[in-house]
Parts: C-alpha cells; sequence; structure tokens
C-alpha cells in the first residue's frame, strides 16, 4: 500500500512487481487499486446490482491473483484483464438465464425491475430510458455499446477483449445506435 | 461524419454521458476496502470444509445419486425450453452465409449496407448480429493460457 500512494505505476512495472516474489502482494495491490473502479463499473452496467457486480468483481481479481505468476509480460495486462472480466460477466448471465429462466420468467425483466429500484438506480428519466433501450439489445451487443459508448474504448481494443472482428464490432454498435435512437426518439 | 457519429452525437445532445450511467455509487469507501476483501477471498480460496456427511461413504454416495437424478432432470428441463425456444427463430443458411460475408467488409461497407437497412429490419436482423458477434464462447481458464507463459512453449 506504500508504494501505491506515492506515484501511478505503468502496466509493464506492476507485471515486474508481481513477477518478484518480495513484491507480488504489492505490486497485485498496486494492479487492484489502478483497474478495480474502470472493471467494476464495466460489470455493474451489465448486471445492473452491485452486490452481483461486486461479486463477479471480486471473482474476476481472485483469478488474476491465481493466475498472473504466469502472465506472459509481453501481452497486454489492461486487455487480459478486461477479458476475464468480461468472460466471468457472461458467464454469470449465462447461470442467471437458466436459473431465472423458471422462477420468473426473463431474466431481463429481474433487470428491467431493477432500474425502478432507487438502490440501484438513480438516473435521470433519460439516463433510465437508455438502460431499458439497452435491455432490448442482445448481451452481446449490449456490452459492445458500453465498451464504445461509456468506457469510450477503440474497436481494436474491443477486438482484442472480445476475441471478435473489428467489423462485426462496428456492425454490431453501428445497428446499437440506430436501436437506441429509434427508442428515445419514441414518446 | 458517418451515420454512426451522427446518431452518436444525437444521442449524446439527450443525455449527459457519466461513467456511472444513472446507477447509483456502490457503499462510501467501498473501493478503498476493495483489496482488503479481496485478500480475505484469496486466502480463503481452496480451503476445503469437511462436512458431517463426509464421513459416512453410504450417505455420501447416495446424496450423490440424488443430485445427479436432479441435475438430469434439471437439464432436461432446459434442453427442451431451449429447443422451443430455438424453433422460434427463423434463420436460414443464407443469412448465415451473408453474415460470414459481413466478416470480409471494411468499414465503409458495412456502414453503407446497414443504412440500406430499414427501422423495421434492424429488429429482424438482431439474430444476424448476434451470430456476426461470436466471442468464440471460451472460457476464463482458456483466456487465461492464451496469455500465459507457457504458451510459448
Amino acid at each position: 500500500m506504500y508504494i501505491s500512494t506515492l506515484r501511478n505505476y505503468t502496466d509493464k512495472e506492476i507485471i515486474q512487481l508481481v513477477s518478484n516474489p518480495n513484491t507480488s502482494e504489492e505490486g497485485f495491490n498496486i494492479l487492484v487499486k489502478n483497474y478495480q473502479e474502470r472493471i467494476y463499473w464495466h460489470i455493474r452496467r451489465i448486471v445492473y446490482s452491485h452486490d452481483d457486480a461486486n461479486d463477479i468483481a471480486q471473482n474476476t481479481f481472485v483469478k488474476i491473483w491465481q493466475n498472473i505468476a504466469s502472465f506472459r509480460s509481453d501481452s497486454n495486462l489492461y486487455t487480459w484483464i478486461y477479458r476475464i472480466a468480461t468472460n466471468e460477466t457472461f458467464d454469470f448471465l449465462r447461470k442467471k438465464k437458466r436459473y431465472v429462466f423458471s422462477a420468473i420468467g426473463d431474466y431481463r425483466d429481474e433487470l428491467k425491475q431493477n432500474l425502478e429500484d432507487d438502490n440501484i438506480f438513480n438516473g435521470s428519466e433519460i439516463e433510465k430510458k437508455l438502460q431499458k433501450a439497452l435491455l432490448t439489445l442482445p448481451d452481446k451487443q449490449r456490452i459492445v455499446f458500453n465498451m464504445k459508448y461509456f468506457d469510450e474504448m477503440k474497436y481494436d481494443e474491443m477486438s482484442t477483449i472480445l476475441g471478435t472482428s473489428v467489423g462485426a464490432l462496428k456492425a454490431s454498435y453501428h445497428h446499437a445506435v440506430k436501436k437506441i435512437e429509434k427508442n428515445l426518439d419514441e414518446d | 461524419m458517418n451515420t454512426e457519429n451522427k446518431i452518436e452525437e444525437k444521442i449524446n445532445g439527450k443525455l449527459n454521458r457519466t461513467k456511472n450511467a444513472g446507477f447509483t455509487n456502490p457503499p462510501a469507501n467501498y473501493f478503498e476496502h476493495f483489496a482488503d476483501n479481496l485478500t480475505l477471498k484469496k486466502n480463503n480460496e481452496g480451503k476445503k470444509i469437511i462436512l458431517p456427511f463426509s464421513r459416512n461413504k453410504w450417505l455420501q454416495f447416495s446424496s450423490y445419486a440424488v443430485a445427479a437424478v436432479l441435475l438430469l432432470a434439471l437439464w432436461i428441463f432446459v434442453f427442451d425450453a431451449n429447443i422451443k425456444n430455438d424453433m422460434d427463430v427463423n434463420f436460414t443458411i443464407e443469412e448465415l452465409m451473408a453474415v460470414n460475408d459481413f466478416q470480409n467488409y471494411n468499414e465503409d461497407l458495412i456502414y453503407s449496407e446497414l443504412t440500406l437497412v430499414s427501422d423495421a429490419d434492424i429488429y429482424s436482423n438482431e439474430v444476424d448480429i448476434d451470430v456476426l458477434l461470436d466471442f468464440g464462447n471460451i472460457s476464463t481458464d482458456e483466456i487465461i493460457e492464451l496469455y500465459s507463459k507457457e504458451d510459448l512453449k
């Protein structure tokens, strides 16, 4: 904790710290401090509830901790962390779909209800409308929209994180913004 | 400025883009204590809890058998539901091929193609886009392996 308060560390420096058994704990704490907020919001905008986002974020960082020693230093730490977080979020959604399907109905109904809960969502009416419009999109498209629109990520970064082609991402984002525009124009 | 940017600008004009997108902030000091909570989880990971029933082999065996039957029943129920869901999708071979061709399009071609799609068709094309966005469906362990030093050997 002492080192992290002194200055900002680059990904390369963090990997070096984590790779050294004497500084691995400290290096990992710096990694968490650097990424926790971005990763938390990346997940939260997909699963809506703080508790779920917290669980997924914690699992993500535990997996990173367990495997950071074998991480190839020439790879991009940022895309690796995002890729694991995105995968963990997808796993969560897949499980949720299976459980909620039989009990209540579409899990999206549950997400829609969450938007009416003041403990989960306290944005403006237009922000709520945007989230409701996003819920009409397939999950993958929803993630693509969030990464491009809210995280302002580049297509090639998204392509590495999501393991899909830049062309597919552009097509998907284009479709998503068109649909959202239509939704926002209604009423 | 392409169509996408114009629409994005229009959306921006209607709402104020924020990091939390209207969702409530996490509890106060959440990020300060995030790493501490993580340490607890890290340390507990891998610990095995020995329950009294695990000492009795017969009890253990029958518990697993009951669990297996329940899982099978659940799987049949979910699988059946998925088949029913899939049957609702109208999807032709031609559409799938069109989707595959899409992969080789450059940005301009994609935009010119998509601007021809009517608003009504945007909804019916959803399945195509979902197929187009093939995320590879690999597990977190496989992702970790991809970035692992062992991969170089």
